[in-house]
């Protein structure tokens, strides 16, 4: 009888070793617990009902198998339960459930833009400085050879304060202080905020923000314009570009030039970005015209430089495909939350 | 500006298909906009911003010259015909008092005229170019100004004093004339008017009067070509808000010696178009004659500005093609002679231009500047805010922009308008015509309306505020503020505790923060100032319930306004590094009971003064009120650690040292410390 016990309790475990390690669901663990664990009929049920007609001797010897071996398989089922069930035990656990809603803060894409452009600009040797916002005529104007009275004055629709100053049109304001203040060689990039007072509309805000490039040396090129713009774009939208340049008219500039390129969200092709043409207007520039150096108390003779407006809103535009400008000054978190 | 295709044939050879000459112009002269078919004829709308400087081309004549010298062909001027005797000699004087103002005015009379339609291709290419066909007295003139660029005008002779003299002056204060648009203008005493012996009758280069129009019964005329001074004719329309064709034009500058060929032109159409008989000499006032001016350039420094190789030759043949005379002088100058049309040309920079767009930017290969290594400068105010606004996007706040400009009933609505603010003169619209002193209004607004769709969020925003200067130019200050909002929490120690993250990541330790009762548009004793060494930089506090009504806002808002030029001193370099204990720490958990009155601030402020040997750190836990402690009352619990550098303290140690914090608080706020229960 003994010999057989001990066997019995050997084939027990080996049974439900090999129940066990096949590939088992929910309900087959269920079943798998009946044979083994049932109250009425389980094999370790019948095991400890033999117990009481045990000799001494014998009940010393077995009964702990039996019961190490009762622990062991319900331990077993428990862990295999867990594996199925999950931690709590009673629910499944899916991992698609949505995480935890965490906010983190943003940037505003401006902001974010003008980063990264102040980042290539110093890359190149430009340092960065910050306008004024509201300045006097002799900046906005004056020193940039748009004496009162010229007609080029209404390329900038302008606003006046009660006191006669004007929040500035371009960030160009800066050119003299910066010519006056520092020795050439001089690299510098002016990101500022400009107004405008013209009517708005989704491609037309009467504040915008505007990064200024001043460049001289004793010889600053035409070819030194082109060279920049085109590094600076092509670094910026991380593209090669194809460009063109039209002539166009600035006083403070001569000769004056529009630096377009290959529209960067059709790449040329004409979409409704670049109005079919496949060209975006994208920077206005120029060689710094005499007077101005001279009015920055430097020696045309001497000294070259070049000096161009980029519209930080148009880049951000551009690179997102965003339709409406006016977004930029919205305030709206659904807005600002994506960038 | 629009120019007929089939016009500028006259004057030159088109070989270009219209989209290639259009690309040419484009990249040579100015931006041509469009190419648009009208009438069955192609016409190019030119961007005039561009060729602001180039009065000549405002002209079929002047345009049709560039386009000769930018495609390489031929340009032809038409033959000029004589005009013939005159037939009757009617009296007509001309008086120019402002010479400076008007320094050319040549007039004819033209008598027994028959008023009647242009001929249909004059009508056409008016229509093309954007002007009504009227009459032909009135279509000449404006022909002749698209053809040539010199603006006309015709009077009705018989409607001049009886003098018939014409006198150019400047108008009398307040001086009213009625222009040909039916409008009562105003004038002042910088305006141009042409007058006769007893009225104006015509503002100078802008517009006629309607005293002198010519109407259906007009058969004399008095035909004016003159030159009217840029500046003055630009302010005098900038004024008077009324731009037309001849303003456009003579804003600009136009040749004074373009004035005799313009009025003898138009003296052949009327002969031809309106059977009209000339009936007197040319009165020609031009006393100071305008003549070509000379530009000394280099060749050779025009070839290096640009970046590529041209030579001597090369040079100057593109100047030529421009019909700009030059010669050579020396070895390194030539002399360029400057037709008078071209009034933009003075300086050799000026010819780098003609050359570089005749040449073609697309030949300039593209270099960058050459530079040393050395590294741009930095600007430590651009890197702290960058800092600054990094710290407050990880401690999850959002950024925003909001407009400089905003308007007096806000600020009169939170309470907030200061008493000499900078206003807009121009603004787009009356909401707009304020130039903030504060960014706080903004930040409310924008907090109201993500309030309608979030139920917690902040936000901030670093820009400039504004305040009167008496000496100039207005202060402008950088300044940052930041909304704290949430539907159902109270916002205030999440925005303190925002600011003093800020403040420390910035470096600043010793800040203090004193109540105000009261401070627009927050609420009355829930606000702080915020000091560093008794300097305050900014308050903190919950808005107040006029501010939640004013701007419909339903939940708790805290908002901070802080100076952020004491934040930017910061750098990486100040930072302490503090050794890691080497010895356990002990944490002591003190509670006790004092009156609601005594400001937690002040409290943690005296525990610091003590001089301890082994406190580091206290740290509030736990506040609390409730009936138990007694009206008045409230609880707190501290968490005081401490350690030694040197050793491991015991507990009669720390002991020690609590129990002089408990004597302080005791004396100085009557606390009742809690034992454990």
């Amino acid at each position: 009888m003994t010999n057989t016990l001990q066997s019995e309790i050997e084939s027990i475990k080996t049974a439900f070793e090999k129940d066990i390690a096949t590939d088992i669901n929910t309900e087959t663990l269920d079943s798998i617990k009946r044979i083994y664990l049932s109250r009425k009929e389980g094999r370790i049920t019948r095991l400890f009902s033999l117990i009481p007609n045990l000799s001494v001797e014998e009940k010393r010897l077995y009964a702990p198998q039996i019961n190490t071996l009762k622990n062991y398989i319900e331990q077993t089922l428990t862990d295999r339960e867990k594996d199925h069930k999950g931690p709590a035990g009673s629910v499944y656990f899916d991992p698609t459930i949505p995480g935890n809603n965490i906010s983190i803060g943003h940037l505003h894409p401006i902001t974010q833009a003008r980063i990264e452009a102040e980042d290539i600009f110093q890359k190149m040797g430009f340092s960065v400085i910050e306008p004024r916002e509201i300045d006097d005529d002799y900046h906005v104007f004056e020193t940039l050879n748009i004496p009162k009275g010229h007609p080029a004055r209404d390329m900038w629709d302008t606003f006046w304060t009660n006191d006669n100053f004007i929040p500035i049109t371009h960030t160009s304001s800066m050119q003299n202080r910066i010519l006056t203040t520092q020795n050439p060689p001089i690299r510098a990039v002016v990101p500022g905020r400009c107004f405008r007072n013209e009517a708005t509309d989704a491609r037309h805000e009467h504040t915008f923000n505007q990064i200024e490039g001043v460049c001289v040396d004793t010889d600053i090129t035409v070819s030194d314009l082109i060279g920049t713009l085109l590094t600076f774009l092509e670094t910026y939208f991380q593209k090669k570009l194809r460009y063109k340049i039209q002539p166009s008219y600035f006083p403070f500039v001569e000769p004056g030039l529009e630096f377009l390129i290959s529209c960067v969200i059709c790449n040329g092709k004409g979409c409704q970005t670049c109005g079919q043409s496949g060209w975006l207007e994208l920077v206005p520039g120029g060689m710094i015209h005499p007077h101005v150096l001279e009015m920055g108390n430097l020696d045309p003779e001497k000294y070259s430089g070049f000096a161009f407006g980029l519209g930080l809103d148009r880049l951000v535009m551009l690179r997102y495909a965003i339709e409406d400008i006016r977004l930029f000054h919205s305030g709206d978190l659904r807005f600002i939350r994506q960038f | 500006m629009r120019i007929p295709l089939n016009w500028i044939k006259e004057y030159t050879t088109l070989t270009n298909e219209p989209s290639a000459l259009a690309e040419r112009i484009s990249v040579s002269l100015a931006e041509v906009e469009k190419i648009e078919s009208i009438e069955g004829e192609l016409v190019l709308e030119i961007e005039n911003k561009a060729l602001t400087h180039r009065s000549d081309c405002f002209s079929i004549e002047g345009f049709s010259r560039e386009v000769a010298a930018i495609t390489g062909s031929p340009y032809t001027q038409l033959p000029e015909n004589p005009i013939p005797e005159k037939t009757a000699d009617k009296p007509l004087t001309v008086e120019v008092v402002n010479t400076d103002l008007c320094p050319r005015y040549t007039a004819i009379v033209i008598d027994q005229i028959k008023i009647k339609p242009s001929p249909e291709l004059i009508q056409k290419r008016l229509r093309l170019c954007g002007i009504r066909p009227i009459n032909n007295v009135v279509d000449i003139t404006n022909y002749i100004m698209l053809k040539t660029g010199q603006p006309l005008h015709a009077f009705d002779y018989e409607r001049l004093s009886n003098d018939k003299k014409i006198i150019v002056r400047t108008a009398q204060n307040n001086e009213i004339l009625m222009s040909l648009d039916g409008v009562s203008r105003k004038l002042d005493t910088n305006m141009l008017v042409i007058a006769d012996s007893e009225k104006p009758i015509a503002i100078a280069g802008i517009m006629g009067g309607e005293n002198s129009e010519v109407t259906e019964n007009t058969t004399t005329i008095v035909l004016e070509s003159a030159n009217f001074e840029h500046f003055n004719n630009r302010y005098t329309s900038l004024h008077l808000g009324l731009r037309t064709e001849a303003s456009l034009r003579f804003e600009k500058g136009q040749d004074p010696n373009a004035t005799n060929r313009a009025l003898r032109e138009a003296v052949l159409l009327y002969i031809e178009l309106a059977e009209g008989k000339i009936a007197s000499e040319i009165v020609d006032a031009y006393p100071v004659k305008t003549d070509p001016t000379t530009v000394e350039f280099r060749p050779s420094s025009i070839s290096r500005r640009l970046g590529a190789e041209l030579s001597e030759d090369n040079v100057a043949s593109i100047i030529r093609s421009l019909h700009i005379e030059c010669v050579k002088k020396d070895d390194l100058y030539w002399e360029a002679v400057i037709p008078t049309f071209r009034r933009d040309i003075h300086l050799e920079a000026d010819l780098l231009e003609e050359v570089a767009r005749i040449y073609g930017y697309d030949r300039i290969v593209p270099s960058l500047p050459s530079r040393t290594l050395e590294p741009a400068p930095s600007n430590p105010e651009v890197a702290a805010i960058r800092k600054i606004k990094s710290t407050l996007v990880k401690l999850g706040l959002n950024e925003i922009y909001t407009y400089t400009f905003t308007n007096s009933r806000l600020y009169e609505n939170l309470d907030m308008l200061p008493t000499n603010p900078i206003r807009i003169k121009n603004p787009m619209s009356p909401d707009l015509e304020l130039i903030r002193p504060s960014l706080l209004p903004s930040m409310l607004e924008k907090v109201a309306l993500n309030a309608t769709r979030f139920t917690e969020f902040s936000l901030f925003e670093i820009n400039k505020v504004f305040e009167k200067s008496s000496s100039g130019l207005p202060i402008e200050r950088k300044s940052l503020c930041m909304g704290v909002y949430s539907v159902t929490d109270d916002t205030y120690p999440k925005a303190k505790g925002i600011l003093e993250t800020l403040l420390l990541e910035q470096g600043i330790r010793h800040y203090r923060f004193v109540p105000v009762e009261t401070m627009a548009p927050f609420s009355e004793n829930e606000i702080s100032k915020i000091t560093i060494e008794n300097n305050p930089i900014g308050l903190i506090g919950n808005i107040s319930a006029r501010a939640k009504k004013c701007l419909t806002i339903g939940g708790n808002a805290t908002l901070i306004s802080l100076d952020i030029s004491p934040l930017l001193n910061y750098s990486p370099s100040g930072k302490e590094y503090q050794p890691l204990p080497k010895y356990p720490e002990t944490l002591f958990d003190l509670s006790f009971i004092i009156p609601q009155s005594v400001l937690i601030g002040d409290l943690l402020a005296k525990i610091k003064e003590g001089g301890y040997l082994y406190l580091k750190e206290v740290e509030v836990f736990d506040i609390f009120t409730n009936q138990k402690l007694g009206t008045g009352n409230k609880s707190i619990a501290l968490h005081l650690l401490f350690s030694s550098a040197e050793k491991t303290l015991s507990t009669e140690e720390v002991r020690a040292e609590v129990h002089k914090i408990e004597t302080i608080l005791e004396s100085a706020y009557q606390a009742v410390i809690r034992k454990e229960e």
